[in-house]
């Protein structure tokens, strides 16, 4: 299937103007490097201590998917999420500082890679077994009843798909004609299963239409026609046009979780992943840029130099920067009028002397 | 006014009072409106009290989604059942998400009905506040005091944490819970859910032995009210015994130096339909009745007799 969505993308920078593309390229570029540092650092170092699922390979779906957001759209992803992190304009030193468990981290430490989330950016991610999707469409419907033309997009994989909640969401933002971009990243593995060894039928977007929202699949390594199709998409639904959802076909490089390749386990076959590493999104668009006259190396070069520069400071100031407190511990269980002992709600009736006299109480008793 | 008038009532005042609370559910809006407590609502603000499709998980993460932008969904399932597809998005996600992202108050609420009689069986009549309350960041109430249930709605509504609020039906006729109240009992019997009402009758029979009972019903599942140390404790619930609430009660009371206390519950097994069967399931107040007796080291069993010793409560259910 990745071969023929590939023939159908055309691989130009059509209707895309220099600024756009150079905009794509630096977020992709971003994106890859920021993830090639992590796992640099990640071993033996091993100060990092939690699971990240890197996205390696997969930086075109977020670059092409974000650039027309706006700060106050919504996007709502699950745990391979540092792709759209990055691409909704999350804070990078936030991101790296969380992944040291520092209380510099954009959520002090407390969600580490799998919940990680910026509020100014309006980005959220993790809980397991697709639970964005839904929050996703609550908060579509939010924009709807406050009449503010936000966005919010809902990204969940192939594996995600197999959930019952992507179709009772998907159903839901169709019957309500919600705000909201549905993107599918099919990478054709849930950790070691194949998308064919989950599904019967494998047709995602073809699932989205039975539930009423019109949808398409497509080459995900092409930024350029990521970035048409899904700025279509968010137009649609900021003008009330109901939910859309994209199919993007793409692959990861790395394993499902970790810095380290398990391909040695044969659960996917070399030349697969060779196929994939020869389409890389950042190449194909450097190719694009060159093809069309667009610009010269150096200040591709250039670009490249900032970013690693940027990364490497916010990992120096995640590494100076202190873990969180045992006062930390408790915070977030309960609201503040109610961390240092919860008042029992009993408490709070004030019973009248009177109703206590035996005289004063009706029957039957 | 009855348990279900007050709801009634404090649903649509919610409606009016604060522009932001809304209603969901599967019922809500239909001609019968979950036993009469939507209907009022549904009719005074209809874009507000919102049917929904059967997909119970999918629409309590929209709560939450509505919730953190500043509303406060009341999503009302009509048997606690209901809520076990929304476990999900209540535990996994809804009670943890203040304590990963930002510490923020959103106010989101489950309003389940505990089911009892006629039959309704294994799948309407469960009660898990037990199972609830073990979730940290979950706020579980259990109404079964009619002139509380402001106090309680107030709380959910206002408290900043995704609040169950459990409310069993067989109280929904009751105007008031009218038991004394003691400064120095002779013995407790703490209460979960409509365990009140027999804890009353029981209570109303001992006093004729001038032997004060008093009746102590807890609605507050994460901060519960307990006896001081002293008279004997016995703690009732219709939910299971086994790591239930009563658990929790007799392991609490025992930190505060409480020994002479004990529980009782139903049979460790799920409700049988039959009317043969039903009865016996449910801790009935002759069983109450010993118990207190017992902890009072009564012997012989004082004689069991109330104003009205044939059933008092009779349906709908």
């Amino acid at each position: 299937m990745n071969q023929n969505s590939k023939s159908a993308s055309d691989g130009t920078l059509k209707g895309i103007s220099y600024e756009t593309a150079l905009k794509l390229y630096t977020s992709m570029l971003r994106i890859r490097r920021t993830q090639e540092m992590l796992i640099e650092e990640y071993h033996p170092a091993d100060e990092m201590r939690c699971p990240i699922h890197f996205c390696l390979g997969q930086e075109a779906p977020p670059a092409g998917v974000c650039l027309s957001l706006k700060e106050d759209d919504y996007l709502f992803t699950g745990h391979r999420s540092h792709g759209y992190y990055l691409a909704k304009g999350a804070s990078l030193k936030g991101l790296i500082a969380e992944l040291y468990g520092k209380v510099t981290g954009s959520n002090r430490g407390k969600a580490g890679h799998h919940e990680i989330s910026d509020e100014l950016a309006n980005f959220y991610s993790g809980t397991i077994l697709v639970g964005t999707l839904p929050i996703a469409a609550g908060a579509a419907l939010a924009s709807q009843m406050r009449g503010d033309a936000r966005v919010a997009v809902a990204v969940f994989g192939d594996g995600g798909a197999d959930q019952g909640i992507v179709y009772e969401t998907l159903n839901f933002a169709a019957l309500m004609k919600l705000p909201i971009v549905f993107i599918c990243e099919n990478n054709q593995y849930s950790v070691y299963s194949r998308q064919n060894s989950r599904q019967s039928l494998c047709d995602l977007a073809g699932r989205a239409k039975a539930f009423g929202v019109p949808a398409r699949r497509m080459y995900g390594n092409d930024v350029a026609s990521v970035y048409r199709a899904a700025t279509r998409a968010i137009s649609k639904a900021r003008k009330g046009g109901g939910p859309t959802l994209l199919e993007l076909d793409t692959y990861r490089w790395c394993s499902h979780v970790g810095p380290e390749s398990d391909d040695h386990l044969g659960y996917r076959s070399p030349q697969e992943l060779e196929d994939w590493k020869s389409q890389c999104p950042i190449t194909a668009l450097q190719e694009g840029f060159l093809r069309e006259g667009f610009s010269d190396m150096a200040s591709l070069e250039q670009i490249d130099v900032e970013i690693v520069s940027e990364i490497k400071d916010a990992f120096a100031f995640a590494k100076s920067s202190p873990f969180p407190g045992p006062e930390e511990l408790l915070k977030g269980i309960f609201s503040e009028q109610n961390r240092d002992a919860l008042v029992p709600v009993n408490n709070r009736l004030e019973i009248p002397f009177e109703f206590q006299q035996p005289e004063a109480i009706p029957g039957p008793y | 006014m009855k348990y279900r008038e007050h709801v009634t009532k404090i649903l649509t005042e919610s409606l009016r009072n604060d522009d932001k609370v809304l209603i969901f559910g599967e019922g809500v809006a239909d001609p019968k409106g979950i036993f009469g407590t939507t209907l009022e609502a549904a009719q005074s603000f209809p874009d507000r009290v919102i049917e929904t499709p059967l997909s119970e998980n999918m629409l309590t993460g929209a709560c939450l989604g509505l919730a953190l932008e500043g509303w406060k969904p009341i999503f009302v399932h009509a048997r606690c059942e209901f809520l076990m597809p929304a476990m999900e998005q209540l535990v996994n996600v809804a009670a943890k998400w203040r304590s990963v992202h930002f510490d923020r108050n959103f106010n989101m609420i489950a309003r389940c009905l505990v089911g009892r009689g006629w039959g309704q069986g294994p799948h309407h009549s469960q009660a898990f506040h037990a199972m609830l309350a073990h979730i940290p960041g979950l706020r579980v109430l259990y109404p079964v005091n009619p002139l509380n249930l402001d106090n309680i709605y107030n709380e959910a509504l206002h408290c900043g944490n995704p609040t169950v609020i459990m409310e069993p039906r067989r109280m929904y006729e009751i105007e008031c819970l009218d038991y004394q109240i003691w400064p120095d009992p002779d013995a407790y019997i703490c209460t979960f859910g409509d365990v009140v009402l027999d804890a009353m009758v029981v209570s109303n029979s001992f006093q004729k032995h001038g032997v004060k009972v008093q009746v102590h019903p807890i609605e507050d599942v994460n901060n519960m009210l307990l006896p001081p140390v002293g008279a004997p404790v016995l703690v009732v619930d219709t939910g299971h015994l086994y790591c239930g609430a009563t658990a929790e009660v007799l392991a609490q009371l025992l930190e505060r130096g409480t020994t002479n206390a004990k529980r009782m519950g139903p049979p460790f097994t799920s409700l049988p339909t039959s009317a043969g069967l039903e009865p016996s399931w449910y801790p009935s107040v002759d069983r109450i009745y010993s118990g207190i007796a017992e902890l009072l080291g009564m012997n012989p069993l004082p004689i069991y007799e109330t104003e009205d010793s044939e059933e008092i409560f009779k349906g709908p259910f």
